[in-house]
């Protein structure tokens, strides 16, 4: 009789960048790292009976694209979902609908999808059913503050009841950190971000990160505030306590799956980082560390490997389909361009390639991480407003109207390179250097060959 | 515990408030700006510009003085979204004397779709109810509880798929020991006093009481999570000129540490705390 496979658990954050996990510390060892701000005991259990990939990008800094690429397996210039609120292409089936036509996989959704089109606002029944999956209504959207104890309830209530012979494939798709969002001015930072220590918070501030000034010209300033040095570190303070939040969130789950007699398959990981006050950006949408790199962790214990922190294999969001469908015994969709990490989680060894990745960025923004270095490529964006959205206050489709005009890439330079060994808070732009010519070459060709020839590009769709 | 078979008559009956009655207008909206316009804003009053929208309208809830014992009290909860306090769900809290001990009856229950047009997904709600023993010392330790979490479409309905759970725990020796479902989930917090954040509302009336100004503590979350190092301070006190004749001197109160966005706690003379507000939620004590 062959084995039955395991239960498979994806938890998914929003807005947490890599060092936000106590744990991580020997490998974040500046202390202006956020690891050494605050105290994240389930995270440190996850790691500490799973496998960490530190070198993991999120494969478009922001919401939908990168939950689309997520539950897809492909990048966001092929689902469609290049910006948020666009839908995932129809011809791209997602996660559930994959395993409801090739598994028998009990497949349950809980909390925040945010994965594109009309299912951002998911309902339980009908046309905004997130599809192949059942839905939890809970937590779909809104404030981890008021939400994220209400999906790890549900969720640990599903997790522990789950008594059925077939495994489950479950969703946790949490908001914190993101409530940080509405900590900046754009929203109503005035009335959540005080401007001086007024709680007396004293050493627990977070220090100022050595990016905070940086020498480099900007091609994207969009998400850079004007906090005083006060502000941020309130702010700072308070995402580190969101983090702690989630923390206790997790800490749910993991009693829940570690609880049950069968085996559970976790994976965790994040849609994007946070600005955190690096080259004074909050929020996300920028090729910076803070908003590409996020925690991504396996977790199957008798069978992954305990407490690996992996530095060397390249690792995204894209990764995430390919793997549970090897762990699920099924074959991963057609065109999906993750790598399978089973065996490398398990055993430490893989075939697959794994010494490069890349991310996109605001449409026409390109990432490359290869060894130690970081390409970014910004091609000029042509400003084509035709892309229906949907918007989020009726519901109904709108065109879709680029934040700052078609004009928004036409300021240079549009390259940049880091060397993240030698610079990881990225305050030097090799890319105007001529002794780094080959390497920016280099790149470029890796871009056009691995990425930019094997992509298929997808168009939007929305069930609205 | 055979109560919790019969949440509706235990709303109906918290919904009520013993002993509180609610005068019209009482200039609250008034005595706010007023504060603020005397440019007294170092602290405490940061917080209620978080609730800036609710206050204008707010009624003062008049009502005897609680006991640190014996009380009751009821809660609208605001999500603090797009700038306004937004209604999001209720908590429901019942403090009484069973014999050297306190018994604690709570209720606390959210919209599951916040954020969700209303039009667009059944009105479900995630519902937390219990009874908690507690010891009648500045912490309210909780020694043993029964709490029940669903997500349902009223206070009566069945739990929606597989979301129930039912929670019999205690705390002893320096650990928390939780059965649910048949199965036993232990976790330690230590030698710290232990507090539960449900009852923290109840402690920093005790804390107004008794004129006690700090208080470092762990906490218990939801029953199942623990954050140490949480500390409960006096951060000043505040009298608020409301007109006619209502003069309110208000102790506030703040809770920081580990797992917790500041807290800020405003418990008034008549010792009942009027606000809570964290992050991006509030409760405000019902009229």
């Amino acid at each position: 009789m062959e084995k039955r496979k395991p239960n498979i658990l994806i938890i998914i954050s929003d807005q947490q960048g890599i060092d936000t996990i106590a744990a991580y510390k020997d490998y974040f060892s500046h202390e202006a790292w956020l690891c050494h701000w605050l105290k994240t005991p389930n995270f440190d259990r996850l790691a500490a009976g799973g496998y960490s990939f530190l070198q993991s990008n999120s494969t478009n800094p922001v919401c939908c694209p990168a939950r689309s690429t997520v539950f897809t397996g492909r990048y966001s210039s092929e689902t469609g979902v290049t910006y948020n609120n666009v839908g995932i292409d129809e011809k791209v089936p997602n996660m559930g609908e994959w395993f409801e036509s090739h598994s028998d996989y009990t497949r349950v959704y809980c909390g925040k999808w945010h994965a594109g089109g009309a299912w951002n606002y998911p309902d339980v029944e009908g046309s905004r059913k997130i599809p192949g999956f059942e839905t939890i209504p809970v937590g779909m959207h809104g404030t981890g503050d008021f939400n994220d104890f209400q999906v790890s309830g549900a969720m640990k209530g599903f997790i522990m009841n789950y008594k059925e012979e077939k495994p489950f494939l479950a969703v946790a798709g949490l908001m914190n950190p993101h409530d940080i969002c509405y900590w900046t001015p754009q929203l109503h930072g005035d009335k959540l971000v005080p401007k001086s220590d007024i709680f007396g918070l004293g050493k627990s501030l977070p220090p100022l990160p050595p990016n905070f000034n940086f020498g480099f010209k900007d091609p994207y300033p969009r998400s850079q505030v004007n906090f005083t040095p006060a502000e941020w570190q309130n702010y700072l303070h308070d995402y580190c306590r969101m983090i702690e939040k989630l923390d206790a969130d997790l800490g749910r789950l993991l009693d829940a799956v570690d609880s049950r007699a069968d085996e559970t398959l976790v994976i965790f990981t994040s849609d994007h980082g946070e600005g955190a006050a690096r080259h004074k950006r909050v929020q996300k949408w920028h090729p910076f560390e803070q908003s590409v790199r996020v925690p991504f962790i396996a977790y199957l214990p008798g069978h992954i490997k305990s407490n690996v922190f992996d530095q060397k294999h390249m690792v995204s969001g894209v990764d995430i389909m390919t793997t549970v469908c090897e762990y699920a015994g099924i074959p991963a969709p057609p065109n999906c361009k993750g790598r399978r990490l089973k065996n490398l989680v398990e055993t430490g060894e893989t075939k697959e390639t794994m010494d490069y990745a890349f991310a996109e960025f605001q449409h026409t923004g390109r990432v490359v991480r290869k060894g130690d270095f970081k390409y970014v490529k910004i091609y000029k964006y042509s400003g084509n407003p035709d892309q229906p959205f949907i918007r989020t206050g009726d519901g109904k489709p709108e065109k879709f109207i680029p934040c700052e005009g078609s004009s928004r890439y036409e300021t240079l330079p549009n390259k940049l390179l880091f060397n993240l060994k030698e610079d990881p808070w990225e305050l030097k732009d090799l890319s105007e250097d001529p002794a780094f010519s080959a390497k920016m070459g280099e790149m470029d060709t890796l871009l056009a060959d691995e990425w930019e020839k094997k992509i298929i590009p997808g168009t939007h769709f929305d069930r609205n | 515990m055979k109560n919790l078979n019969n949440r509706r008559d235990f709303l109906k009956k918290m919904g009520t408030i013993a002993g509180l009655t609610q005068l019209p207008l009482m200039g609250w909206a008034e005595g706010f700006s007023a504060l603020l316009s005397e440019g007294v804003n170092p602290s405490g009053e940061f917080s209620l510009l978080k609730l800036e929208n609710l206050l204008s309208g707010y009624q003062y809830p008049v009502a005897e003085k609680f006991t640190t014992d014996s009380f009751s009290s009821g809660y609208k909860l605001y999500n603090l979204y797009g700038g306004n306090a937004v209604f999001g769900g209720e908590f429901f809290l019942k403090s009484e004397i069973k014999g050297k001990n306190r018994l604690v009856d709570f209720s606390i229950w959210r919209m599951a779709n916040s954020g969700i047009k209303k039009n667009q997904i059944p009105e479900f709600k995630y519902i937390v109810s219990g009874k908690v023993e507690c010891k009648s010392d500045a912490t309210l330790t909780p020694e043993k509880w029964k709490v029940c979490s669903r997500i349902a479409t009223s206070e009566d309905g069945p739990a929606f798929t597989n979301t129930g759970l039912l929670n019999e725990g205690a705390a002893r020796n320096g650990e928390v020991i939780n059965k649910i479902s048949g199965r036993q989930i232990k976790k330690s917090f230590g030698s710290m006093p232990l507090s539960w954040k449900w009852g923290l509302v109840a402690v920093v009336q005790n804390m107004s009481e008794s004129s006690v100004n700090e208080l470092q503590f762990a906490t218990l979350d939801e029953f199942d999570a623990i954050h140490e190092n949480q500390k409960i301070r006096l951060l000043k006190n505040v009298k608020i000129d409301c007109g006619k004749d209502l003069l309110i001197d208000f102790k506030v109160f703040e809770l920081s540490g580990d797992g917790v966005l500041p807290t800020v706690y405003w418990v008034d003379n008549k010792n009942r705390t009027l606000f809570v507000i964290s992050g991006m939620e509030a409760f405000v004590l019902k009229a």
